[in-house]
């Protein structure tokens, strides 16, 4: 990209190509489709359009509480990190036992631990919100104390010399410091909070895209399904996108020419 | 011109007051692959206030070493450091140390003028001694006019003259200096030398420097430490004749060749100094 270039001429050329290709992939099954090509499992895109257009109302009501789940669940895991973080950047000794239980909570499989979690919990809020955070607090707590650690040694030094404390060597060197790795994290968590909020919703309860998706799958009900997984994808995609504008807000006014 | 000595009086220690610094039989070990290695053997270092020390050596004679002891950054496996007859840890709490590394270490995120300010953002600025302020002290090291421009959008040795404005900010009284320029070409160096050398007649703060070059020890200092390795221990201690205000001048004088050729011959091991390099 050369300077001569206006930056909405730098973001289109970054949509487009990959923007060409979806539509192309999304014609091509339109016109596999069409000409009866397609597995009766596959509705095509026209089919799918429709079935979403059919009734909004229907679609809000089990989106809502999915995008809850998954915004809220994020936004505490992030919390969440960041005070775990905190606490490994002020005793080193707590870093090896936080990441341990981190990668101990990140390796039982979602799909095992949900229905513990149902039983235990309720087809409650906070059950829902437990499996997101579970699923994707470890990417974020990971990205961020290896962020922490990423200052260099001479600026350290010079913290030290200016006997600063703890906590403003973490706000003003570390924590800046840390952002890029942190945004490393917040993109993979973001499809992930998704995934632990619709994982939760196929556990019985009754609103959620979740339930959604899992009714239209006992009733073969090919169309409403593929909406559903549809409209999850486009949660993930728009969570990610989000934390991207995030990323270059932030990065943009702290970061610039860095 | 900015005021730049602490206000508070000096405390009565004895007879120690009468150096600024002083370093008393410092060694320091580090542990190489479980084996406790003498990095600096025990060293004296004695300073006057106002003075002007230079610490030159081969790589691994524990010079930067012994900066970060007196700075209270790296510990003393034993001996004892004395900065105004305190600790290096009291002179550090109370500011009286200014560092410049040989990296400028200047926060990308931040302007000019912040990374100016940080110090004072750390300490608060109740505990401000100076007159100067950031904006002062940029003018004092040539950086007037870029206060908004971002680390990244400057040189090496504008870099370096920002990371100087830093380590002045809260008047410290002790300036230790890291092979401040080592990095820069030697006519960015001379220039920033040169630059050093105003500062610090305008400031007339103590100042220990580490660095590579004899001619630059002999150029700016008035007591070169001459250091050798394995382990690292002092082998000569020259005083400098030559008067200030300093200029380039000097360098041609027979004063100075004089000197050089001392330094040289401790770093060397030759009394006479007349081997060759």
């Amino acid at each position: 990209m050369t300077d001569a270039n206006p930056p909405c001429r730098a973001i289109l050329n970054a949509v487009l190509p990959p923007l060409a290709v979806i539509l192309a992939l999304i014609g091509g099954i339109e016109l596999l489709g069409a000409a009866h090509l397609l597995s009766s499992s596959v509705a095509p895109p026209s089919r799918i359009a429709a079935e979403m257009g059919r009734e909004p109302g229907l679609l809000w009501f089990h989106v809502e509480p999915t995008l809850l789940t998954a915004a809220t669940g994020f936004v505490l895991s992030l919390l969440l990190s960041l005070i775990v973080a905190f606490a490994c950047f002020v005793w080193p000794r707590f870093e090896a036992v936080a990441l341990t239980m981190g990668a101990v909570m990140d390796s039982v499989p979602i799909i095992a631990i949900a229905p513990v979690l149902a039983i235990w919990l309720g087809l409650s809020l906070p059950m829902r919100l437990s499996l997101t955070v579970m699923i994707c607090t470890f990417p974020i707590l990971v990205s961020l104390v290896q962020g922490l650690r990423a200052v260099p040694a001479t600026a350290n030094e010079m913290f030290t010399v200016l006997a600063a404390r703890p906590w403003q060597r973490f706000r003003l060197l570390a924590a800046p410091y840390a952002l890029p790795y942190l945004f490393v994290g917040l993109k993979a968590a973001a499809p992930l909070a998704v995934l632990g909020a619709l994982m939760a919703e196929t556990t019985g309860v009754e609103r959620g895209l979740g339930a959604f998706i899992v009714d239209a799958m006992f009733g073969v009900r090919i169309a409403q399904l593929w909406a559903g997984v549809v409209l999850a994808c486009l949660m993930s995609v728009a969570g990610y996108a989000l934390v991207a504008l995030f990323e270059r807000l932030a990065m943009g006014v702290d970061w610039k020419a860095a | 011109m900015p005021r730049m000595l602490p206000s508070d009086p000096l405390p009565d220690t004895g007879t120690v007051s009468v150096q600024h610094l002083s370093a008393r039989q410092v060694s320091r070990n580090f542990l190489v692959d479980g084996r406790d290695v003498p990095v600096l053997a025990p060293v004296d270092i004695d300073l006057a206030p106002g003075q002007f020390g230079a610490l030159i050596g081969p790589s691994g004679c524990g010079k930067s070493t012994l900066l970060r002891m007196i700075a209270d950054i790296v510990q003393p496996t034993s001996g004892a450091i004395f900065i105004l007859g305190q600790t290096p840890a009291a002179a550090r709490q109370r500011h009286e140390i200014g560092f410049v590394f040989q990296d400028p270490t200047l926060l990308p995120w931040r302007t000019v003028i912040d990374n100016v300010r940080l110090p004072l953002e750390v300490v608060g600025t109740s505990a401000r001694r100076s007159d100067a302020t950031p904006q002062q002290l940029i003018e004092l090291v040539g950086l007037a006019g870029f206060e908004q421009a971002r680390p990244a959008e400057l040189s090496g040795g504008m870099q370096q003259r920002c990371a100087l404005a830093r380590a002045l900010v809260l008047a410290p009284s002790l300036l230790l200096l890291d092979e401040p320029f080592g990095a820069l070409d030697e006519i960015t160096r001379y220039r920033m030398n040169l630059e050093l050398l105003r500062i610090r007649a305008e400031t007339g703060t103590t100042t220990l420097m580490v660095t590579h070059s004899i001619q630059e020890a002999v150029f700016m200092a008035d007591r070169v430490f001459v250091l050798a390795a394995r382990p690292g221990r002092i082998v000569d201690v020259v005083d400098v004749t030559i008067p200030r205000p300093r200029r380039l001048m000097h360098m041609n004088g027979t004063d100075f060749t004089a000197t050089v050729a001392r330094v040289r011959g401790g770093l060397f091991g030759d009394a006479r100094g007349m081997l060759d390099d």
